[in-house]
């Protein structure tokens, strides 16, 4: 996927800021980052930019990752979402809401790494 | 769907000393790539600067105390680092903040970084993961 668009939407700083810079470092591009659903989704509006893969906390605080997903897939049905929660209990439910791929709070490194390998150079 | 799960404690938030953990890591990728010659330029510069940065912040002497949050993290797997561990760190978050800013980089410095890195590899008694980089990111990016 060449110049791909990554965008994250995530309320928690430290979990945003990590992700943030190891996806920067990844595909050396600049990463779309954001801490609630309004925002990103006014952004998306504003510039007419719709990401290639998002990463979204699935239900949160100010984030509702189906409704970025319902703002996006309008735009683009080939997006890639991964959700991500602190509950392993959502991975069975974000699965029937349509992701692609669920992160599991707390993760490490490399699950983000293998979502560039999979979601980025394959396709 | 994937499932992206490779953290050990499940069911568990993220805590302070987790993210100091998984940036010390991901500093310690930024090195080895920096080392086997990977482009250390434009955003991915940004992302190494930021992380060395944060990683360094992190290892600040609180007073001259080293038993804070960090330490427990490192205790539950079993580590126990000492100041030494802890200078090493920020030595290699310097490390990283003077390749990213393009400094020359000659054998000795290289070497300096290499032996820096096990070091802290050692007491962390972290995997040599040379597989992390068959991952093909580092190979388009």
């Amino acid at each position: 996927m060449e110049n791909v668009k990554i965008m994250v939407v995530e309320n928690n700083h430290m979990v945003n800021s990590l992700i943030k810079d190891v996806m920067m470092f990844c595909v050396n591009r600049d990463i779309m980052t954001f801490f609630n659903d309004e925002d990103a989704i006014n952004y998306m509006q504003r510039s007419g930019i719709v990401p290639d893969l998002v990463i979204s906390r699935y239900r949160d605080e100010g984030v509702s990752a189906g409704k970025i997903a319902g703002y996006v897939k309008e735009k683009n049905k080939r997006s890639v979402f991964v959700y991500s929660s602190d509950a392993e209990n959502d991975k069975d439910i974000v699965k029937k809401e349509g992701a692609d791929a669920f992160l599991q709070i707390p993760f490490s490194i490399s699950d983000l790494f293998q979502i560039v390998d999979d979601f980025v150079v394959d396709e | 769907m994937s499932d992206f799960n490779s953290y050990l404690s499940l069911n568990d938030k993220m805590k302070r000393e987790d993210f100091f953990v998984e940036r010390l890591k991901l500093l310690i990728v930024m090195s080895k790539a920096f080392i086997k010659g990977y482009p250390v330029e434009g955003y991915r510069r940004e992302a190494v600067l930021k992380n060395a940065e944060h990683v360094f912040f992190e290892t600040a002497d609180w007073g001259g105390q080293y038993l804070n949050v960090r330490e427990k993290a490192l205790y539950i797997k079993g580590v126990k680092p000492d100041n030494y561990f802890y200078q090493r760190v920020k030595l290699l978050a310097l490390m990283a903040k003077s390749f990213a800013q393009g400094n020359p980089a000659g054998y000795f410095r290289v070497k300096a970084v290499e032996d820096t890195i096990a070091e802290i590899e050692n007491t962390l008694k972290l995997n040599q993961d040379d597989n992390l980089f068959e991952m093909r990111f580092f190979n388009v990016a």
